[in-house]
């Protein structure tokens, strides 16, 4: 076994020592040519830097080189406590922001035991499915972008404004929200949210087959995608590939249903699956994800109970602004929940939840004071772009252009 | 062959007819669009209808800013030079705009509901030091009817610091 | 000691027999919430936090065993009520359980009680943050309230106890502590109850308020905000505070300190200290520290500063670089040669002697201790020896206090040695006057000023066979009997501690007094061994150490001075203390020798000079101190430097380097190590040793903030004990007859702990309790000279030499002994040992 002196780092220098095992024979005698592509390349999505090895146009090697974009999420989140580390959640993935915090949050809530509100659940599922939506939007717009369909992004994004409007409508930011915090809410949504929300969710389906008439049948597209980038399911489950790329290699895996959290399993939703696991498979199980979201909202936004949108267990949710002049215990818990913050029995949990691009887990571990031990993300864009080697292999330069954009990384998310 | 030009077709009707309606541009600056009632922008320190700063210098916002942005330093009030009520408040209130990230942690911090994040996005700064916005900076102009501070009073009126304040309605 | 086997939360602890619950169950890390009990005081059972359900196993009447159960375990009764466990004591087989659902909501009750009074002042209280009631409150207490706030009671806030701490009557939760401590602990009950039940509430009884020297203490131990410090109030939230270690620099005892600081926009981002909070040493100060430290660090951010070297030219003293500075000095010293006088006060560091030291004797120059003070040599040979705590004396101890007003010139150790009594310690106070150590003692000695050493020779010739001649002011005390029980009880006593201070001494009484100190301590074999040994109350915290590296002060200094070509003064100021060296120009003049003063202040004698070199506080950078008992400890940088600033042995070392010799002028680590190597009695120690910590009980300052208070937990060194150099003999030391003068009065020279020390002036908050310059004579003699309370004077000594203009208002006292004044030092009346004066009323000063 060898042991940490031993083993040698290799250097990723750009030179070819080092790196001998990674390459094929072919790039150390010269034969192949090793093309840096990124950090700073419109098409992969962030700061990725992929390493090609190239036969011509060919991908004989594709090793990917992340960590541009590592802030020490996890170790800066152990410096702060549990409130002021939450707003670092959502800058992780930055494309689902409030998944995250909902992921954040339902780890603190199994680790200390907090209830949250029937009505607070029902909210959260409503403006995490409108966040995977948003999500997908991007995806949809990028990935048709780099595949040189311009409109697509255009029409996207003029749709994502209405879900950042409504964002802002509830939580006053239109991406780093906040807005889910242990025990419930930050406040209840206003009055015009429904309506908002309602009128999107009627505007939307049309949309949906907007895109689909400019996509799905376009021979252009067709040709691009149909094909590339096969993955059995086999070797998604070997690869601890989740999320749409698992579904579309046949496997009909959601977490939603598999272990429900906040009340998934009150409403009725298909997971969309398909069998030929390539990059049109992926592309039209996100499409029929974002119709089922659809739905989700619908029935949500339907049966939205009322009631308080926050736990009222004070030792870990400040008290609520009225009671602040008239309560010594609202004074003296909001004072010391807003300085030291709540402090967690010991222990570690583990929740994950589906994120638009697969499963996000965060570990949590507690030592009984009011900063976390240990957080650890496990972030689905990291697993599934570890695939993106496999995939690439024998495909053109062309075609990786098209298999970054399939497995939809978010560089917040693989990086941390 | 026919089925490929008839889906080029099918798109191209699709991108002719976006082309025709109305664009959901916003042509920004010469058009703002409004902001929502609870965004998040730039910090304003409240005062009362009677001109007296609602701020009592008592660091919580500051201890609950997750990018330190925030800096305070207390004071005594005296009935002869009364900024708020109560005992204390803030002689030095500083902001550093660019580690602000906008949470609107210190205005749920804020036991007097003293800091607030108002509607003003359209921060800009030329050197690291004019980012830093000093409490003249910060605090709202007096309302009518209301007095400048520091106030002069009587004593033994002004000796609550934690006014009755009602639940966020918005 | 009986061991008792009981079972708390589940965790078995063995502890000795007569340990409370509550002590017994932090051995094993349970924390059980209190509010009065304090782990140094005597609990009262008052708040009701620390109620337990507490099971005792039953025992037959008949046969005295131990009921059992059917499986073979004790049968358990479990009290019908839940009992507070500070009152408590362990008993075997005892079950505690304080996280069942009854102890439970018997601590959400207390906690619902005591926040029911308590004002909504969380934001605007000072102890936000580091506050017992918050903390516990969010463990224990309830989430919501169900009282009326309109019902809440109404009492003064900001009510100010003196100048020095603020009393916040509505946040008071009538703990006691306050009030137990300045009764039992420091037996100064200036302060207490007022009226009952939810009207109850803190008077203080004294004049100025609050007129104790430990009253900073109580704002560490006060569970919530109302005892706060004016020194603190509104500085800083605890979360935003650095916090470094360091010594307080204000007497001899060297109480471990913390100094919190914070960056400051009104001083323009400057790092400043915003308070001094007490550190922990058992050995030292236990978690106490008196008022004098607490309030008086403002000197080391004063605006009057130095901050550049100043060079005279053409009769004024103008600012120059460092570079011209040193090196004219450099070349003056050089030219000196073994002509080079130093003088070093007591407050510089052991680096900063040493390299002063080392200097002065490598030109072969004279070093002198600025001092008035002997016996610094004797300490060492038959001081305490390593392991020796004041905490530990009891009944076998004997505490022999002479010639010191304790309370005045090192109240920690009057505390500790108080405590000592109070836990049986045959206390002898052998003074001439009076002192508040005196309700403690178990012997009073009287003897006339001046007599100090013949006072402890009759003690010795009590005892011994030997009986040499005593001069004839002591004759009489031979045959007191006081003297002879005090004699007696101190040679049969196991360990005997002595502590002499500087009541009324000059140098030459003082060395007499320290010798004969030894010889009792010979006499009786109290040498050598743990809590035993001879201490000396010095008047500057590290005069020991100056000893130690072979400083010594000169009875007559001008005369010393006579052969100096180069004069070297560092923390000393002969010429503000004595007018006589400003008005016979003895120092500085052109015609005399080339003076360097090297100090924090443009001082009298700084004015003198001919070149002034400023130096960093000990706030600002790094050193050791040795302390009365002979401990070495570290103190540490708290705020930067200035720049361009050099501590006193950086400035010593350059001057040294530029004469060729190999000096340390960086790192004061280095300076300790060269010290360490060259001294026999530093021998071993190292900057490393100095900051090694061990576990101490009671355990303070972490999280449980509720238990001990917040005085900060020691991790940055308690410091190390010094052994014993070579032990010195018995010897007949040199008696100077210092009789009653036949006219005139006798002034003695007396310390009080608020002086006009330029070390404390600078601290405002104090000036209520700093007097003007004042006498104390006795009430007869000045009805005899015709002088009234109040009336200003002046004293005219006997051998000539006005001291015009310097004038002091008269009290009078009836405990002062006839023909005597006392003398205050430090307050600009320059009687360095006892001096024969006259007294007459001041002139007026005509306008």
């Amino acid at each position: 076994m060898t042991t940490m002196q031993e083993f040698e780092f290799p250097l990723m220098d750009g030179t070819l020592d080092g790196m001998t095992h990674l390459v094929s024979e072919r790039a150390i005698e010269g034969d192949t040519v090793l093309l840096n592509m990124g950090p700073q390349h419109p098409s992969t999505h962030g700061v990725l830097r992929l390493l090609l090895e190239l036969d011509g146009e060919t991908v004989i090697t594709c090793i990917p080189d992340v960590g541009f974009l590592h802030t020490g999420v996890e170790k800066n989140m152990e410096a702060k406590t549990y409130i002021k580390a939450e707003v670092m959640s959502d800058r992780l993935d930055y494309l689902n922001n409030l998944g995250n915090n909902l992921v954040y949050c339902l780890a603190i809530e199994k680790l200390t035991g907090l209830d949250v509100p029937v009505r607070a659940q029902a909210i959260r599922v409503i403006l995490v499915e409108l966040q995977r939506i948003s999500s997908h939007l991007v995806w949809l717009g990028t990935h048709a972008l780099d595949l040189a369909a311009m409109s697509v992004f255009l029409y996207c994004f003029r749709e994502r404004e209405i879900i950042l409007d409504i964002f802002e409508m509830v939580s006053g930011q239109r991406m780093m929200t906040t807005y889910i915090r242990p025990g419930g809410l930050w406040r209840d949504v206003p009055d015009e949210f429904e309506q908002a929300v309602r009128q999107f969710l009627e505007a939307f389906p049309e949309r949906i087959d907007q895109y689909e008439s400019l996509l799905t049948k376009n021979p252009l597209f067709l040709q691009r995608t149909k094909g590339l980038g096969v993955m059995t399911q086999e070797d998604a489950l070997r690869w601890g590939v989740t999320g749409p790329m698992l579904r579309a290699s046949g496997l009909a895996h959601d977490l939603r249903i598999a272990q429900p959290y906040s009340g998934y399993e009150q409403y009725d939703f298909d997971i969309p699956t398909h069998t030929d696991g390539d990059t049109y498979a992926r592309y039209v199980v996100r499409m029929e994800e974002m119709r089922q979201s659809i739905k989700i909202v619908q029935q949500a936004l339907d049966k939205l109970p009322y009631g308080p949108v926050r736990s009222n267990n004070r030792k870990y949710v400040p008290p609520p602004r009225s009671e602040l002049s008239t309560s010594m215990e609202a004074v003296i818990h909001h004072f010391k929940l807003w300085t030291e913050g709540f402090t967690p029995p010991k222990g570690s949990v583990y929740v994950g939840v589906e994120s638009p691009r697969g499963e996000l887990g965060v570990y949590l571990e507690s030592d009984g004071g009011p900063k976390p031990y240990r957080i650890h993300w496990r972030t689905p864009s990291f697993m599934n772009l570890q695939t993106l080697p496999m995939l690439a292999k024998g495909n053109l330069v062309a075609d990786l252009v098209a298999l970054i954009g399939t497995a939809d990384i978010v560089l917040g998310d693989v990086d941390r | 062959m026919a089925g490929i030009i008839g889906e080029i077709l099918r798109g191209l009707s699709t991108t002719l007819h976006m082309a025709a309606t109305k664009p959901v541009t916003i042509q920004y600056p010469e058009v703002k669009r409004p902001v929502r009632p609870r965004f998040k922008g730039r910090h304003h320190l409240m005062r009362y209808d009677n001109g007296m700063e609602k701020c009592i210098g008592c660091s919580l916002c500051s201890a609950a800013c997750p990018a330190d942005a925030i800096f305070v330093e207390a004071a005594e009030n005296t009935d002869e030079e009364r900024y708020s009520p109560g005992e204390r408040y803030a002689r030095v209130y500083e902001i550093n705009m660019l580690r602000c990230i906008f949470c609107g942690y210190c205005e749920d911090a804020c036991p007097t509901e003293a800091i607030v994040l108002g509607d003003n996005y359209e921060l800009s700064f030329t050197d690291r030091r004019s980012s830093i916005y000093a409490k003249e900076m910060l605090l709202v102009p007096v309302d009518e009817g209301g007095k400048p501070t520091p106030q002069k009073v009587e004593p033994g009126i002004y000796t609550r610091s934690i006014p009755v304040m009602q639940d966020p309605k918005d | 000691m009986k061991m008792v086997n009981l079972t708390i939360d589940g965790k078995t602890v063995t502890v000795p027999e007569g340990t409370l619950i509550v002590n017994a169950a932090k051995k094993v890390g349970i924390d059980i919430p209190v509010f009065c009990y304090h782990p140094k005081m005597e609990p009262v059972g008052m708040c009701r936090m620390c109620l337990v359900e507490i099971g005792r196993p039953v025992i037959d009447r008949t046969t005295g065993q131990v009921v059992r159960e059917d499986d073979g375990s004790p049968k358990m009764q479990f009290g019908p009520k839940l009992e507070t466990a500070c009152t408590t004591p362990v008993s075997e087989g005892m079950v505690v359980l304080g996280t069942s659902e009854k102890a439970k909501a018997g601590r959400q009750d207390i906690i619902e009680f005591l926040l029911t009074s308590h004002p909504l002042d969380c934001p605007i209280c000072d102890k936000g943050g580091e506050c017992p009631l918050q903390n516990l409150t969010m463990e224990f207490g309830p989430g919501e309230s169900r009282y009326l706030y309109d019902e809440k009671m109404h009492l003064a806030k900001h009510v100010p106890l003196g100048e020095l701490i603020y009393l916040d009557r509505e946040r008071c939760i009538q703990c006691g502590r306050c009030v137990r401590f300045q009764d039992q602990v420091v037996d100064d009950p200036v302060i207490g109850f007022f009226q009952r039940g939810r009207s109850l509430e803190i008077v203080t009884y004294s004049e100025p308020g609050f007129d104790s020297v430990f009253s900073g203490n109580t704002t560490d131990i006060c569970p919530v905000g109302a005892l706060t410090t004016t020194d603190f109030r509104f500085k800083a939230r605890p979360w935003e505070l650095r916090s470094a270690a360091s010594i307080c620099t204000q007497c001899p005892v060297g109480c471990n300190i913390a100094f919190n600081t914070r960056r400051e926009a009104v001083s323009g981002g400057k790092w400043v200290i915003k308070r001094v909070m007490p550190r922990q040493n058992e050995w030292v100060n236990e978690i106490w520290m008196c008022d004098k430290g607490r309030f008086g660090y403002h000197y080391s951010k004063s605006a009057e500063r130095l901050t550049q070297p100043l060079v005279r030219r053409q009769g004024e003293l103008a600012p120059a670089t460092w570079e011209e500075a040193l090196s004219f000095v450099a070349e003056r010293f050089q030219q000196a040669g073994d002509g080079l006088f130093s003088i070093a006060g007591g407050r510089l560091s052991n680096e900063d002697l040493y390299n002063q030291g080392k200097l002065t004797d490598s030109l072969g120059g004279k070093k002198v201790l600025y001092g008035t003070m002997g016996g610094g040599d004797l300490t060492a040979q038959s001081g305490l020896v390593p392991g020796s705590n004041f905490s530990d004396m009891g009944k076998e101890t004997a505490i022999l206090v002479v010639a010191s007003d304790l309370h005045e010139e090192a109240p920690i150790w009057w505390l500790r040695v108080k405590q000592a009594a109070e836990r049986g310690a045959q206390l002898i106070v052998a003074n001439p006057r009076p002192t508040r150590l005196d309700a403690y003692a178990t012997h009073l000695v009287r003897y006339p000023y001046g007599s100090e050493a013949g006072a402890l020779l009759a003690m010795v010739n009590t005892l011994s066979a030997k009986r040499p001649d005593l001069p004839e002011a002591v004759a009489n005390l031979v045959r007191s009997p006081e003297l002879k029980a005090a004699a007696k009880a101190f040679a049969e006593a196991e360990n005997a501690v002595i502590l002499y201070g500087s009541e009324g001494t000059g140098l030459e009484t003082s060395t007499a007094l320290a010798q004969s100190c030894q010889n009792l301590l010979l006499a009786t074999g109290h040498i050598g061994r743990i809590n035993n040994g001879l201490v000396a109350v010095w008047q500057r915290v590290n005069d020991q150490g100056a000893w130690e590296l072979g400083w010594r002060p000169v009875a007559n200094l001008p005369e010393a001075m006579q052969a100096a070509r180069a004069l070297y003064v560092a923390a000393a100021d002969p010429a503000g203390d004595d007018p006589a060296y400003l008005a016979e120009g003895r120092l500085g003049s052109q015609e005399q020798a080339f003076l360097v003063v090297q100090d924090l202040f443009l001082t009298a004698t700084a004015r003198l000079a001919d070149v002034v070199l400023p130096v960093q506080a000990w706030t600002e950078r790094e050193g050791s101190y040795t302390s009365g008992e002979r401990r070495v400890q570290r103190f540490y940088p708290v705020v930067p430097e200035l720049a361009d600033s050099y501590a006193d042995f950086s400035v010593a070392g350059q001057i040294g380097k530029r004469l060729g010799l190999d000096m340390e002028i960086r790192l004061a680590g280095r300076t300790f190590a060269r010290l360490a190597s060259e001294t026999p009695a530093f021998t071993g120690l190292s900057y490393a040793r100095l900051a090694e910590v061990v576990e101490q009980w009671p355990i303070v300052g972490r999280g449980d903030l509720y238990y001990g208070g917040t005085t900060y937990e020691n991790s940055q060194g308690i410091g190390v004990q010094l052994p014993l150099t070579s032990a010195g003999g018995l010897s007949w030391p040199k008696l100077v007859e210092v009789g009653m003068p036949k006219i005139g009065l006798l002034a003695v020279p007396i310390t009080r702990l608020y002086d006009h020390g330029s070390t404390l002036l600078p601290s405002s908050m104090l000036h209520q309790r700093i007097p003007e310059p004042y006498v104390v004579l006795n009430d007869q003699d000045a009805e005899r000279l015709k002088i009234s309370e109040g009336a200003a004077i002046q004293l005219i000594p006997a051998e000539g030499g006005s001291w015009l203009g310097v004038r002091a208002i008269a009290r009078l006292r009836s405990d002062v002994p006839e023909r005597i004044v006392l003398v205050p030092r430090s307050f600009g009346l320059p009687v360095a040992g006892p001096t024969v004066v006259s007294v007459r009323l001041a002139e007026r000063v005509l306008a």
